[in-house]
């Protein structure tokens, strides 16, 4: 059976889907059985999310974009 | 050009500067277009131009760097931000939601907790919280081994999560030093 140590120890290959599937079963069950382990894997999967939407993508600036479109032409334009 | 966005945030927050970062992108797409007949139909495109630009920075921008070594970190102890929610919860109007307390820190702090992570830590955070890259992907884009890409990944995390606290602590939200 996990408790809270394991948890915290596989928290990380847990929110990554990367626990064989007994020590995942596992963890499971402890969750299940814990409010605070509930909580602190929620945590972290929502601090994942959060940190993705916020540093993900940025806007390609304009001459950036130009410079893109002429390296592309350039390169076709050799063939 | 539909992952230029994404080549270009990353690029961003590798080099922490826009000329650098153009320049970045540019050469890797530059590289992705001569090199497109090694590319194999039916493969993961996005993988293969993250695979380009992780090279392409470690290569030729890498160098320019200074990021902190992972020993001046301290230690790195887990649920390093959870541990601090409650007293960041007291800045909330309903002191609770999870979405308020991520609330609290800027885009600008999120940016810089990740920029200024140690070199090693960097690009797997980068690629596996922000771009959804797999262990075994970014094993092959970095070429170490997975077990590597895990525990540096974790760590990484961790010292995330120790900067934002920093951040947090700096603005006063919550005491330096208590824990």
């Amino acid at each position: 059976m996990a408790d809270c140590r394991d948890t915290i120890v596989q928290l990380y290959a847990y929110l990554d889907q990367m626990l064989d599937d007994d020590l995942r079963r596992d963890i499971d069950q402890h969750l299940g059985d814990c409010s605070d382990c509930q909580g602190r894997v929620e945590f972290e999967f929502s601090l994942k999310a959060r940190i993705r939407s916020r540093a993900a993508a940025e806007p390609i600036p304009a001459d950036l974009e130009q410079r893109l479109r002429d390296c592309l032409d350039l390169d076709l334009g050799d063939e | 050009m539909q992952f230029a966005p994404q080549l270009f945030g990353t690029a961003l927050r590798m080099t922490r500067n826009r000329a650098d970062a153009e320049d970045l992108v540019q050469e890797t797409m530059l590289r992705a277009f001569r090199a497109y007949e090694s590319f194999e139909a039916g493969t993961n495109l996005r993988a293969w131009l993250f695979r380009i630009l992780t090279n392409t920075f470690i290569n030729s921008y890498r160098a320019k760097q200074s990021r902190p070594h992972e020993s001046e970190l301290g230690d790195l102890d887990d649920l390093y931000l959870y541990k601090r929610l409650p007293e960041l919860a007291a800045h909330t109007k309903s002191q609770s939601a999870e979405d308020e307390i991520f609330d609290l820190f800027t885009d600008d702090e999120v940016k810089r907790a990740l920029e200024d992570l140690p070199e090693s830590f960097l690009l797997p955070v980068l690629l596996a919280d922000v771009q959804d890259f797999t262990y075994q992907e970014i094993a092959d884009m970095l070429d170490i081994p997975i077990g590597t890409v895990m525990s540096r990944l974790h760590r990484g995390r961790k010292a995330l999560q120790k900067a934002l606290v920093e951040f947090a602590e700096e603005r006063g939200l919550i005491d330096a030093g208590s824990k």
